[in-house]
């Protein structure tokens, strides 16, 4: 939160900080910029904006003289205040009060008409450098000698010209009175009147030529003095001046960069929540933004009229600030907020274009799609029908919209493919692949979306299946495990319930039974268990290559006690050469050994068990065959169940697990286990897989 | 007098063992923990050691390694869990025999006659003289024609005694029982094999403690017979 808080300070200072040296920076390199040539090119003061400021002025007294003095030349009786006028400038230009020179002369002639040079001194050689001006002068002026009219005369041709005289009488002229109006300053070019204002006799028009410069040295004490000295005085801060505004400005381009980078970032990276002002429209900000900026700059505008007339003064200078850290803080708040949009991916679609333009996509879509399919075709076609006729209309677009209509299509079809693939991934079992909808048509994509959750859901069940059963196995291997404790005392302590001295045969019978039972238990038990580890195939194989004739003569070394004493006759049917397939030794010795004792439980006494092993095409096939003690009504498939026996009154020994046990192991080592039942006839057929010999 | 210790969380098996072992005069510990039978291990010499693996506190598999790091007295391990990866786990952390529960009185009693026989004379009487076979605790005398296992003498068949011979003379070989047909009977085998299946399981019967689990005689399904080198 610390952290936060310090990051957070440090923003507004560095915003607060750009702000500052962004307005400092701009108005210094304004003025840096207009005393860019006193800067570079040392020109020093002549060239100085102060100074062309004066001449400026100096020149406008100038040209006041000069007109009053022709107006003296043309009619000697000025008015009071016009002589007023000429005396005054006569002194303010007086070559002992000012450094500047001049000189008026008639344009026409040249002839010098008034100058303060000294006599002889000429202005080339005495002023730094020199300006020259035309200066027209025009008297009775005032002659409102644009109600002079024409007169469209039809039937003659020509036109006529009423000129209206000083005294407000008319004159009219035609195109034959040439000297008469030549006189007014009118000319007919045949057609219309032309007017030259310098030969209309109702004014007085005179062109001077004024020509004028600041002397060189300054040598009198006015403006230019002062302005000189003042120069001389800054113009040695200048350099400092231009060094302190690139700082300024550089690192005010600085804190602006530092500050786009970081803003609408979040100290670790990720993109912040952006603030109230972040999350206004941009469309409705930027206008927002520039009206405010340009009221200011309305606003501001008499202010630097009035620094260009009367320069600085506090007042100015507090508004001037004023107004560009308005204009600063309006254009620096928009640069960052357009950044942290950049970076936060809000840019566009935090506008009221946006907005407005997604509502009306939206409204559209939903108009569009909730139509039938049919619908939509029909619409897509009379639109691509419209489309091409009017492409044809100009015929270079026609491949080009042909080509956008041939590529939506391709499109289409290679979604479809896509959506066809995905249905034949979750058909060939890997029900967890998921078809990639994006960029896809709407109707695609909603059914592609179906198959996705078709096989979700089948994937759900068949973990959930998988899950049960593990669950299942798992219960069945710890219940049996917790069922094996007990059992061990029980069995141990019968065994010592027999060595105790009991004379009573009742009793001795009673343990007799116990006895069986517990060994009956614990061999279901051990049953229960390799069964579920079979049946979940939890168990690990180790596939070798055996003989499949050498472990049925094994098994039946084990087996042939038991059978003598069911008087059981066993009928082998073996191949000469050894059938060698690959299994696994141990596991596969279970299944004999189910089998066997199966044969040894539930067959007849008395009866032939038919062995058989022989060779097929890619599997090594053992049989045993055998007839049933008890009567066998039961499809072969329940047998296979766990916990089913042969006889329904399950009093034989067994748990019923044999079978079941029996397949799950021929399972796990690649084989196939099946019955059959024909009548009392009882046959199982085990087939493994042939090793490579 | 042996000292054995037995050790198991259920009291009641304990006590049966206990009842057991007295009764073929063995002295008895009792400990009902891996701490408990740590403890006993240190307080008094034992000979034997019956230990449960499944037991709260410090389990029978930490307790053997943890026994097995200064002592090598023979330990047996009861356990109800039947599975392959268990039992290798518990030999091979110094276990010397293991008996599944739930197990049979006189199978404990033999297993810890044979651990205690071997325990007591190792060394003591190898076969020094040429003809005598020896492997584990069976003992195969050829100038005597007697064999003994655990000290205990057997009986065998002709049959069934050259069988082992065989067997023995070459421990950890696989014979097929056409092979053994040949060799013992001297006869070409014709179909004659499940004889051999036959006489090898009462051999089995004959010096093998539980003979659905052998120790010496293993069957090797589908390839043959082997002697188990020990």
């Amino acid at each position: 939160m610390k952290k936060l808080c310090s990051r957070l300070a440090v923003k507004v200072a560095a915003f607060l900080l750009a702000l500052g040296t962004g307005v400092g920076g701009f108005w210094a390199t304004l003025f840096i910029l207009s005393q860019w040539d006193t800067l570079w090119t040392g020109a020093g003061y002549y060239s100085s904006n102060s100074c062309a400021q004066y001449v400026e002025n100096r020149f406008l007294q100038v040209q006041e003289l000069a007109r009053l003095l022709q107006y003296k030349a043309w009619d000697a009786s000025l008015s009071y205040l016009d002589q007023q006028r000429l005396s005054d400038l006569e002194y303010a230009l007086d070559d002992s009060r000012t450094n500047f020179r001049f000189s008026i002369r008639r344009n026409d002639t040249g002839a010098l008409i008034y100058s303060n040079l000294e006599e002889g001194a000429v202005l080339e050689s005495s002023v730094y450098a020199v300006t020259r001006s035309s200066v027209p002068v025009l008297y009775n002026d005032d002659v409102d000698r644009s109600s002079d009219y024409y007169v469209w005369n039809g039937e003659k041709q020509y036109y006529l010209l009423y000129v209206i005289l000083a005294d407000g009488s008319e004159q009219l002229l035609t195109p034959n009175d040439a000297s008469l109006a030549a006189k007014y300053g009118y000319t007919f070019n045949g057609y219309s009147w032309d007017y030259n204002k310098a030969q209309d006799s109702r004014l007085l028009y005179a062109d001077l030529a004024v020509e004028y410069g600041v002397g060189f040295p300054l040598i009198i004490h006015d403006e230019f003095w002062d302005g000189a000295e003042d120069f001389s005085e800054y113009a040695r801060y200048l350099p400092a001046l231009a060094i302190l505004t690139v700082v300024l400005d550089l690192s005010c381009v600085l804190l602006c960069v530092l500050l786009c980078k970081v803003v609408g970032k979040h100290p670790n990276g990720s993109s912040a929540p952006l603030s109230r002002f972040d999350r206004i429209p941009l469309d409705l900000l930027v206008l927002l933004d520039l009206w405010v900026i340009l009221l200011l700059l309305v606003g501001g505008e008499p202010l630097t009229e009035a620094l260009a007339a009367k320069g600085l003064s506090t007042d100015l200078t507090v508004g001037l600030a004023l107004i560009s850290t308005g204009v600063g803080l309006c254009l620096l708040s928009l640069l960052l907020t357009l950044f942290a949009r950049i970076h936060t991916g809000t840019l566009w679609r935090n506008t009221l274009i946006w907005r407005l333009v997604q509502v009306l996509g939206q409204a559209l879509r939903c108009a569009f799609l909730s139509w039938p399919l049919t619908g939509r075709i029909i619409t897509l076609f009379l639109i691509y029908l419209l489309g091409s006729f009017l492409t044809n209309l100009t015929v270079i677009l026609v491949p080009v919209y042909q080509g956008i209509a041939l590529w939506l299509l391709c499109r289409w079809t290679i979604q479809w493919k896509r959506i066809r693939q995905g249905a034949e991934h979750i058909l060939g079992g890997d029900v967890s692949f998921k078809i990639d909808t994006r960029g896809m048509y709407q109707d695609l994509a909603q059914h592609a979306g179906q198959l996705n959750d078709l096989g979700g859901t089948i994937s759900q069940s068949v973990e959930e299946r998988i899950r049960s059963e593990r669950f299942r196995a798992e219960l069945i291997t710890n219940v049996s495990h917790d069922l094996k404790t007990p059992l061990t005392s029980i069995i141990n302590y019968v065994d010592l319930l027999k060595k105790r001295p009991i004379d009573d045969a009742q009793a001795q019978s009673y343990l007799e039974v116990l006895t069986r039972k517990t060994q009956r238990l614990k061999k279901l038990t051990e049953d229960l268990v390799e069964a579920s580890k079979a049946s979940t195939g939890s168990l690990p194989v180790h596939p070798e290559q055996l003989g499949l004739v050498q472990l049925v003569q094994q098994a039946l070394g084990e087996f042939e006690d038991r059978f003598i004493q069911n008087r059981l006759t066993v009928v082998t049917d073996y191949p000469e050469q050894e059938v060698w397939i690959l299994a696994d030794g141990h596991h596969l010795w279970r299944v004999i050994d189910n089998l066997l004792s199966n044969c040894n439980k539930y067959a007849l006494e008395g009866t032939r068990l038919y062995l058989g092993i022989t060779r097929q095409e890619k599997t090594g096939v053992f049989t045993v065959k055998n007839i049933s003690r008890q009567q066998l009504n039961i499809p072969p498939q329940q047998l296979l169940e766990r916990f089913v026996r042969g006889d329904t009154s399950r009093t034989t020994e067994g748990s019923g697990l044999g079978l079941s046990i029996a397949r799950s192991l021929t399972e796990l080592q690649q084989g196939t286990f099946s019955l059959a039942i024909d009548g009392d006839l009882f046959k199982v057929t085990v087939a493994l897989p042939l090793a490579d010999r | 007098m042996y000292t054995i210790l037995i050790c198991d969380d259920d009291r009641d098996i304990v006590s049966a063992l206990d009842i057991y072992l007295t009764s073929e005069d063995y002295q008895t510990v009792k400990a009902y923990d891996g701490l408990e039978a740590l403890k006993a291990v240190e307080e008094q010499p034992v000979d034997l050691i019956l230990m449960d693996i499944m037991m709260p506190g410090l389990d029978g598999i930490r307790a053997t390694a943890r026994l097995r790091e200064h002592c090598n007295v023979p330990i047996i391990l009861l356990t109800a869990k039947s599975e392959d990866a268990d039992k290798v786990l518990g030999l091979n952390i110094g276990a010397d025999d293991y008996i599944t529960k739930p197990f049979n009185p006189i199978e404990v009693l033999a297993r810890v006659r044979s651990q205690l026989r071997r325990y007591t004379s190792l060394g003591g009487k190898s076969g020094s003289e040429d003809n005598t076979l020896t492997n584990g605790g069976i003992c195969l005398d050829d100038s005597a024609k007697t064999v003994t296992v655990d000290g205990e003498p057997v009986s065998l068949t002709p049959l069934e005694y050259n069988i082992l011979l065989l067997l023995l003379k070459n421990p950890g070989r696989v014979f097929s029982t056409s092979q053994i047909y040949e060799l013992v009977w001297n006869d070409p085998s014709l179909g004659s094999e499940s004889t051999v299946a036959v006489h090898i399981r009462h051999l089995r019967e004959k010096i093998e403690i539980d003979p659905a689990n052998p120790q010496y005689i293993k069957v090797v399904w589908g390839l043959g017979y082997k002697m188990e080198k020990i």
